[in-house]
């Protein structure tokens, strides 16, 4: 009896010492064989379109194995397979930066959240992990931007263009936007906001953006783009409903740089310095990378005959936006004030060169109707303005020296 | 790898903006791949976040100059002017025009005032279709309408604007009449008539097809023979659009960038026998057409005539002249070209005054609903910085689409108000613009607080002056001679209105009549000049300006309590100059030259 037991014991320990001693060299083999058994089968599963096999296997796998980044792409497939639009997201985005799939991965997030489940903030961020692992990646890089340009996040909208631009991986619209950078407006800026509201309604963004972009009526007819009115015009030619949203949403939103910087504009149109000055002295740090604000205190200084202080501040603006032809306009009347013909001669001359660009980017609608002259131009223009980055970006892309 | 996967089939960018749309002509960026970076982003950090320091503010030490003590300015209530063109026999109601109105159907029609007979007062000269209109003033305080007997009759069509001026230097005064498709010249026969010369000195009867706008006579080269310049408008006719669609159902006339602009004429005078044109190369070529109104001053006191042209919608000219017979469009360097915020001025109107006393011209310009009239204040060097916000009109000037534009002391204390006429291009414009834009809408009456603010005295009138109108042409002028100046308006859908200055005031006024010699001897283009201690004023004879409007050629200027002036000085279209001393207010005075 104890014999028998003994035996037993002695057996049982060389099982656990053979396991142990063995379990390392066994064990991957088994993992990969069990790995490879799953890939396989899921594999079959998804070519087979049998989603459901496949979401139990890849839940099955996941869960073993929650750092592979192909079991979380058979999860996702097989989510989108059964349009479980949400679950693919959310698998696909499970997928880690390590894995060779994350870019893939990362491309169907971005293009379930900007379509299907229309989330484009979580788009936005598939977006930026994808350049985060490449920089290079165009596409990922155009759609980011043209989701800044939408959402009229400025700062990050330029950011990404000049990251474009050293990687060379700058869409084709970066010069236009980094050009228009604080006159983007559209119709069809409006109606991408509307419909991120529909899925969003409380998002700040996206209220902020549907509104600001919403242009004077007359912008709806064929009246105002033969009209081409700048947007300070447009801006003042706002039914008191909307001037109403925007004030509303400022009490909603007392931090809202976009909201700020409309009130304060629409303040310096009606001549109210006081106005602009009290906005100016509530805006956070932030204003302080912003041309406009910049151009808004330049003005109050320019209201005040402080004339030093008022090209200093136009000329901060500019550093931080050389082709911000508005405050050419506004550094021109100071110059004109101070007698600088010359100078003043050299700003009308860009400010002329800038709306003759404006124009001609507004009036492109498509491939065939661009003016190559135009793009000459604006390379042109960014080098006289001294933003050689952009200036030579373009050059590049435009094939010049 | 990754570049075939970001390649645009399978990773659809938004369209985004309508500027997205368009595509930049050149090569593809490359997309090769660098995988570098592993790290996870936050899905929060597409979102424009709120400061992190939210105490932080970027211009906490921004001076605000805000006086708590700050007094209201109020405009003295003593400022009146009565509606007396009924009363005094001026009657002329413009019809109701039809409904959408076109672009020419809203164009209006102007006005002038000028003294046709040479009797020392100021008749009137309505534009209107058929023809135009001549009331005969007979002595003050009442007018006589002398269409009939002026042969003015003779001449059917569309017209739109006047100018007056004595083109062929026999002392009497004659008159251009624009119109669509149409113009005329008609001569002033010893004062009792006008005599179609249009063809006879050249000049086309249809305008060459062009539609006119507002025109005007002045001695562009320096010869004493008044020149002739023609605005023309835009391409206008069966063929082109005549509505567009605002909002869902709801048209009017289209905007002026909806046809193809046209550009004005400058035609030299041959000594009164013709009329030529001069070559566009010469100044027009480099104007922007959609021409609507034209204002001369001589910009740099070099004693020749330079001129403004305001056009609709697009950036306004400047044509300084060389004195070769060439003009340079100065306007964008001068700063006249847009408003202060870049923004293209819809210049119906304008007119030049020395608003701030600084012994410089600036220029007043309306502009459409929305957008504020606009004052190009002068700086000297033929430089213009817009002062519109600093003397609050671009506030107070927001809710007008305005026409006509004068500089008028209205009571006399030396320092020109201003008075605009107004009313929208739209009939439905309500129905477009929302409720607050309408069609109808005051004339403006903005007295100057010693050219630093400008406040609308409307409210304070009697309702017969604050009634809305369809504001067109305008005009300023002493029809009673009684040192006050008075005020003509054409409301295109309504009656014409004269404004009789009631102004009860103790300054003391007076009131230049010059007499050039000849060709130019009513002195279109002199310069005058009146001293008195450190006080300047400033005018030139330029009764063109406003909106296809001619004022009273005569210098008026309020003199506050100053009884005379030390110095006035004429520089003389000839060039020749004159000063007089010791020249007594409350006084219409006819000078005549050396």
């Amino acid at each position: 009896m104890f014999m028998n037991r003994r035996i037993v014991l002695v057996c049982v320990a060389s099982l656990i010492l053979i396991t142990a001693v063995a379990a390392p060299f066994v064990y991957p083999i088994w993992s990969e064989l069990r790995r490879a058994d799953l890939a396989e089968t899921c594999g079959a599963a998804k070519s087979e379109r049998r989603w459901n096999e496949l979401q139990r296997l890849a839940d099955r796998w996941t869960a073993w194995e929650p750092e592979n980044g192909e079991a979380w792409m058979y999860r996702g497939q097989a989510a989108s397979g059964r349009q479980d639009w949400e679950q693919a997201l959310a698998s696909f985005w499970q997928v880690p930066d390590s894995d060779p799939q994350v870019v893939p991965a990362l491309i169907e997030v971005s293009k379930l959240a900007f379509t299907r489940l229309n989330n484009p903030l979580k788009g936005a961020a598939a977006c930026e992990r994808i350049l985060q692992i490449d920089p290079r990646a165009a596409g990922a890089r155009q759609q980011l931007i043209g989701f800044y340009a939408a959402t009229l996040q400025r700062e990050k909208l330029l950011r990404q263009i000049q990251q474009g631009v050293e990687t060379q991986s700058e869409p084709r619209e970066a010069y236009a936007y980094a050009f228009l950078l604080y006159t983007l407006r559209s119709k069809e800026g409006i109606d991408l906001n509307e419909r991120w509201l529909k899925s969003s309604p409380d998002e700040e963004l996206f209220l902020v953006a549907s509104i600001l972009q919403l242009p004077d009526p007359k912008t709806d007819s064929q009246e105002i783009d033969l009209f081409a009115r700048t947007e300070a015009e447009v801006r003042t030619s706002l039914g008191p409903a909307k001037r109403e949203r925007v004030n509303q949403l400022r009490e909603r939103f007392p931090k809202n740089l976009e909201l700020l910087a409309f009130q304060a504009e629409e303040r310096f149109d009606a001549g109210d310095i006081d106005g602009v000055t009290a906005l100016l002295l509530q805006a956070p740090t932030t204003a302080k990378q912003d041309s406009r604000f910049w151009r808004m205190k330049g003005w109050v200084h320019e209201s005040h005959n402080e004339w030093d202080d008022a090209v200093a501040a136009y000329g901060e603006g500019l550093r931080r936006h050389p082709v911000d032809w508005t405050t050419m306009i506004r550094l021109a009347a100071v110059e004109r004030r101070r007698n600088n013909r010359t100078e003043v001669e050299r700003l009308t001359q860009l400010v002329d060169r800038a709306q003759e660009i404006r124009r001609k980017l507004r009036n492109l609608t498509a491939a065939e109707s661009v003016n190559p002259t135009a793009l000459i131009e604006l390379a042109d223009f960014f080098q006289d303005c001294g933003d050689t980055h952009m200036s030579q970006g373009l050059n590049r892309r435009l094939g010049r020296k | 790898m990754i570049s075939t996967f970001l390649s645009a089939s399978h990773f659809r960018p938004l369209r985004g903006l309508a500027m997205l749309l368009f595509v930049l002509g050149c090569r593809d960026a490359g997309s090769t791949t660098t995988t570098q970076d592993f790290s996870h982003t936050s899905p929060s950090s597409a979102v424009q976040s709120p400061p992190d320091d939210s105490t932080g503010l970027a211009f906490p030490a921004l001076k605000s100059h805000r006086d708590p003590h700050r007094v209201e300015i109020t405009a003295p209530t003593e400022i009146q002017f009565v509606d007396v063109a009924e009363e005094w026999g001026l009657q002329h109601h413009w019809p109701e025009q039809p409904r959408p109105m076109t672009a020419l159907d809203a164009f209006g029609a102007g006005c002038a005032a000028f003294d046709y007979d040479n009797d020392g007062w100021q008749d009137v000269l309505l534009v209107a279709t058929p023809h135009p209109i001549l009331f005969h003033n007979d002595g003050g305080n009442h007018f006589t309408n002398v269409t009939e007997q002026s042969g003015l009759k003779s001449l059917a069509g569309r017209w739109t604007g006047c100018s007056i001026g004595d083109f062929d230097g026999d002392g009497l005064l004659d008159l251009v009449v624009t119109g669509y498709h149409q113009l005329a010249l008609w001569k002033n026969q010893r004062g009792q008539q006008f005599q179609d010369v249009t063809q006879a000195m050249g000049l086309d009867p249809t305008n060459q097809g062009y539609w006119g706008a507002s025109s005007g006579f002045m001695d562009l080269d320096g010869d004493g023979w008044l020149d002739l310049v023609i605005l023309n408008y835009v391409i206008f006719g069966p063929e082109t659009q005549k509505y567009c669609e605002y909002t869902p159902g709801v048209k009017s006339g289209c905007g002026p960038k909806t046809y193809l602009p046209e550009r004005g004429q400058i035609w030299k005078n041959m000594a009164g026998k013709s009329l030529q044109l001069i070559p566009s190369e010469q100044g027009m070529q480099q104007t922007h057409g959609v021409g609507l109104v034209l204002a001369f001053t001589d910009l740099d006191d070099d004693g020749r005539i330079d001129f403004y042209i305001g056009n609709d919608g697009v950036v306004a000219d400047l044509l300084y002249n060389q004195g070769t017979g060439h003009f340079e469009n100065i306007a964008a360097v001068a700063g006249v070209a847009t408003s202060d915020n870049g923004g293209a001025v819809s210049a119906m109107g304008a007119d030049w005054g020395d608003f701030d006393r600084d012994g410089r011209l600036d220029l007043a310009v309306t502009n459409w609903f929305g957008d504020s009239f606009v004052i190009f204040q002068s700086v000297g060097n033929r430089l213009f910085v817009d002062c519109a916000k600093r003397t609050d009109l671009a506030r107070s000037s927001k809710n007008r689409l305005g026409f006509g534009a004068k500089w008028v002391d209205f009571e006399n204390d030396g320092w020109l108000d201003l008075f605009f006429v107004n009313g929208h291009v739209y009939d439905n414009s309500a129905e477009i613009h929302g409720p607050g834009v309408p069609f109808r809408q005051p004339m403006s009456l903005y007295w100057n607080d010693r050219g630093q603010k400008l406040i609308d005295i409307v409210p304070k009138q009697r309702a017969e002056i604050q009634r809305p109108m369809v504001g067109r042409g305008s005009a300023t002028v002493d029809f009673d001679n009684d040192g006050r100046v008075d005020l003509l308006a054409v409301d295109f859908e309504g009656p014409a209105m004269l404004l009789q200055n009631r102004t009860e005031t103790t300054s003391h006024w007076l009131k230049l009549d010059l007499r050039g010699k000849a060709p130019n001897r009513f002195a279109y283009g002199a310069r005058l000049v009146g001293r008195r201690g450190d006080q300047v004023w400033i005018s030139d004879v330029s009764p063109a300006s406003s909106y296809l409007s001619s004022s009273d050629p005569r210098v008026h200027w309020g003199l506050g309590e100053n009884t005379r002036l030390d110095t006035l000085t004429i520089h003389w279209p000839s060039g020749a100059e004159q000063t007089l001393q010791n020249v007594a207010a409350d006084q219409i005075l006819q000078i005549s030259q050396d």
